[in-house]
């Protein structure tokens, strides 16, 4: 069973840069969670990640089950990194590959094989025992070294991008075989992406970074139904942003005015609604809008509608066919709309 | 944590990154330390045993230099003219060789690495020796081009493996987008490759230029001391007993290695080296 | 493309290798010899002088390579991740200076009366030079081995950090984290990832001190000399009798050279190569 991870005020500056890499991170991820920490390249995910494993000197602590790592060297914290383009040791093949850190930490060899083979068996590669990396496609020496990492029974399991290196059609399978071992093993895991979807995916919680800084840190639901600003609804592909000024339990917009669900303090503000939250018809919120252009998306059709002088981006099912420059009803549901700062 | 610690820690951290210059500050003052006493006996008037520093300065030794007895002013010449025909030479040889070695593959890629590779892993005495006996039916012995032409021995391999690796580096795809936009190929060749590859061409002359510059005992038999060149002046002096004209010979020698260095710096930011061109071009002993 | 290259290799260094065989053999038109004979080849293999110089020669250049090849990687270790550009640059000086300039460079050094001998003498250890231990023209080759070391070290130092470029540091992070001392980081990843192009570079270097002769004629003992310096005295000699001889002797430096170069890369081949 994995450790509970806390993250303590982490901080981190690149020798010679101007600005902290990490700055003042603080989570705490529960044991046998997996949690993804997403953001846009070059925001401090891998040098959280390596702040973890104790590859860079950090200010501030990282701790296991309560326990300070301050001072703890890398090979002592078993914590495994599994980093984005597997680097495997060339001169080794598979199996040695696989023992690698069992040797290290000086296991006894009649126990070595077993747990190797039991790892190559865990990641399907046993038959592949005797091969070079060089000889491995991308696919099977991510899995390698996986079955690396999780030999070693780490406490915590850190994974850099685990898919983004592989085909979309490799990405499925190992997502699955990730979540798979994850759920079974129970190692709590840390993992890194910039990919929004396979961060909502594989994550139990989500950690949003911008700027070596933790945005918001919850479930991935909250991101979707719930951003708290308007960086982090556009992150999370929301696209229509109206903004008026509230009062009496409306929103006076450009548009005309909108019924709120949720309670909102008076005074100019702004809500998002999600694009697959638009529906056809009429009820509350509801407007004429005209279609400007359509476009195929193969799970369903995607519209730009002009409310007036105000455009918006609707998702809608794809048996519903509009052309350009038709005029329907467009509803935007008042539990749709939500406030953001 | 605490204010205090979190300074101390970066403190800490700020040293190891001041501690890490130590061992190449160490290393360079080493590699100074021979020229230091070569560049003082050059100025020196006097400087007797135990002395740390000249007791008197003079330019004795480079006036000495200049008197038209030593024939350092023909030394000089002849060296200069005939580094620059083997760079030149060197070049024309090596820049074909270079591109088809780095830029593509073929059947016994590795047999003509290893051929081009020979002149290095084998010393050039023996081979010297036999030139000279060739030489001396074909009329080269004792002449200036033979000379030149012995000096292409050590100066060709350098070249085309500096040259090999640069080309090794490139992809053509830069090459192929210029012909798509309606270059023919020397133009491509010219307007696109030849200014991308100035650096390393630059430095592949430098090395042939140094290599020529520093040959002794190729000159020796080749040219049978009619043909005078500088390393052959430092090396009588140096095998005589006047520290202040050898010195003074020595840092006049120095030069062009120096000059080298600094232009190859400026030429190639990063990496300066043999090495990448080792390295990349997976010669003999690691290629497969 | 390749021809123009491979006519002058392989017509200077392939024909002067072939005339350095044929007159070893005893075969020289030009001189009026045209008999094919061993005796040159006989004299050599039996001569004990040669063999000495062959012993002494090789003494020299594995010495040489061996602290060049420890002090390089130390050195390429210690450097990696350095930033200072100046030291480095100057780290590249040795690499450029000629061989000849750097035997007088380390005489004026390490020679009784050379700089450091003045160093120790200030410091009260000495008080004459001929008190100060000889270190070049000396028994041990000190002055030729200092020479070569100081050309070489830098020269497989980067190489070395060439090759650890190639290396990425991730790798050994990966390592780490698997639970890896920075030692067995080094012992089980670093090493045997440089381990063929480090041998590569150390075998030019054994290579050129092997074949070397302006730094052993400078700074070396005239009895026994370095295969080199003898190769040359033999050829220099007005006896023409003595030039197969002298070609023997150069050619004895060529398979020395040329079988190792064989060894060492069917070992790399077979142990480094993936």
């Amino acid at each position: 069973m994995g450790a509970r991870l806390e993250l303590d005020r982490l901080s981190y500056r690149y020798p010679g840069a101007d600005d902290c890499a990490v700055a003042d991170l603080s989570l705490a991820v529960e044991p046998g969670e997996i949690i993804a920490l997403l953001g846009p390249s070059g925001c401090g995910k891998t040098t959280t990640l390596k702040l973890i494993a104790g590859l860079l000197e950090s200010e501030g602590d990282v701790r296991l089950d309560g326990r300070s790592l301050r001072s703890v060297p890398p090979e002592r914290r078993h914590i495994a990194m599994v980093f984005q383009k597997g680097l495997l040791f060339e001169h080794m093949d598979v199996e040695a590959n696989v023992g690698f850190g069992l040797r290290m930490r000086r296991t006894l060899k009649s126990q070595i094989a077993p747990r190797v083979h039991r790892a190559l068996d865990q990641v399907q590669m046993s038959d592949f025992a005797r091969r070079r990396p060089l000889e491995l496609s991308g696919g099977e020496q991510q899995r390698v070294a996986l079955a690396r990492a999780l030999v070693t029974e780490p406490r915590v399991l850190l994974l850099d991008e685990p898919l983004s290196a592989l085909d979309a059609s490799l990405r499925d399978d190992m997502r699955e075989l990730l979540l798979h071992l994850q759920r079974d093993g129970g190692h709590t895991t840390v993992f890194v992406t910039h990919d929004q979807q396979e961060a909502v995916r594989l994550g139990d919680r989500i950690g949003l970074m911008f700027a070596g800084r933790l945005s918001m840190y919850d479930e991935p639901e909250a991101f979707f139904e719930r951003p708290p600003t308007r960086k982090i609804a556009e992150f999370f592909g929301a696209t229509n942003f109206l903004e008026g000024e509230y009062a009496d339990g409306v929103l006076r917009t450009a548009i005309g005015e909108l019924k709120l669900a949720a309670r909102v303090t008076p005074g100019r503000r702004t809500v998002v609604i999600r694009p697959e939250s638009i529906r056809l018809g009429n009820g509350d919120n509801a407007f004429s809008a005209r279609v400007l252009e359509c476009r195929y998306l193969g799970t369903g059709m995607q519209y730009r509608f002009a409310i007036g002088s105000q455009t918006v981006v609707a998702r809608l099912p794809a048996d519903v066919t509009l052309t350009a420059g038709e005029t329907v009803a467009l509803q935007l549901p008042p539990a749709a709309l939500w406030p953001i700062d | 944590m605490s204010d205090l610690d979190r300074e101390m820690g970066t403190f800490l951290i700020l040293l190891r990154n001041k501690i890490r210059n130590v061992p190449i500050s160490i290393a360079a003052l080493l590699a100074l330390l021979p020229l230091v006493p070569v560049a003082l006996w050059s100025v020196s008037g006097s400087w007797r045993f135990p002395a740390l520093w000249p007791e008197a300065w003079s330019l004795r030794g480079f006036r000495h230099l200049a008197e038209p007895g030593t024939r350092f002013a023909e030394a000089l010449a002849t060296s200069l003219g005939i580094a620059v025909a083997v760079t030149a030479a060197s070049i024309v040889v090596a820049l074909p060789a270079g591109i088809a070695i780095g830029a593509h593959r073929f059947r016994l890629r590795n047999l003509v690495i290893l051929i081009v590779l020979l002149p290095i892993l084998v010393p050039p005495l023996a081979v010297t020796l036999g030139i000279h006996g060739a030489f001396i039916q074909l009329g080269l012995a004792d002449t200036a081009v033979g000379v030149i032409l012995v000096h292409l021995v050590p100066a060709v391999p350098y070249a085309v493996l500096i040259l090999a690796s640069v080309f090794a580096s490139r992809s053509g795809e830069i090459e192929a987008t210029a012909r798509t936009l309606g270059a023919a190929p020397w133009q491509a060749f010219l307007h696109v490759t030849l200014p991308q590859i100035a650096p390393g061409l630059a430095v592949a002359a430098l090395l042939a230029f140094l290599i020529s510059w520093s040959q002794y005992i190729l000159t020796v038999i080749i040219g049978g001391g009619s043909v005078l060149t500088l390393a052959m002046l430092l090396f009588s002096a140096a095998s005589g007993n006047d520290p202040v004209v050898t010195g003074a010979l020595a840092v006049v020698f120095a030069l062009p290695a120096v000059t080298a260095l600094l232009l190859v710096l400026r030429l190639l930011r990063p990496r300066v080296d043999r090495a990448p061109a080792l390295d990349r071009v997976r010669w003999a002993p690691g290629s497969n | 493309m390749l021809a123009p290259a491979l006519v002058v290799i392989g017509g200077l260094f392939g024909g002067g290798l072939a005339d350095a065989l044929a007159q070893s053999f005893g075969w020289f038109p030009a001189l009026g010899m045209h008999d094919l004979e061993l005796d040159a080849w006989r004299a050599v293999l039996r001569d004990p002088a040669i063999l000495h110089s062959l012993l002494l020669t090789l003494y020299v250049a594995a010495t040489t390579t061996a602290i060049s090849t420890i002090l390089a990687v130390a050195l390429a270790l210690a450097l990696r991740g350095s930033s200072a550009r100046l030291p480095m640059a100057i780290l590249h000086l040795p690499i450029t200076i000629p061989y000849l300039l750097a035997a007088v460079g380390i005489t004026l050094l390490v020679s009784q009366s050379g700089l450091l001998a003045r160093v120790i003498a200030n410091l009260g250890f000495i008080d004459e030079p001929r008190d100060f231990p000889p270190l070049v023209y000396d028994p041990y080759a000190i002055g030729i081995i200092l020479t070569y070391v100081w050309k070489e070290t830098p020269f497989i130092t980067l190489i070395t950090l060439a090759l650890l470029r190639g290396a990425p540091e991730e790798l050994e992070q990966v390592a780490r984290t698997l639970g890896a001392t920075r030692r067995q980081c080094l012992r089980h990843v670093i090493l045997p990832r440089i381990m063929s192009g480090l041998l590569a570079a150390a075998f030019v270097a054994f290579a050129f001190t092997f074949g070397a002769f302006e730094v052993p004629l400078l700074l070396g003992e005239t009895s026994p000399p370095t295969l080199p310096v003898l190769a040359w005295y033999e050829y220099q000699s007005l006896d023409l009798a003595d030039r197969p001889t002298a070609m023997a002797v150069a050619l004895i430096i060529a398979i020395v050279t040329g079988v190792l170069a064989v060894v060492l890369l069917r070992l790399s081949r077979r142990f480094f190569n993936v």
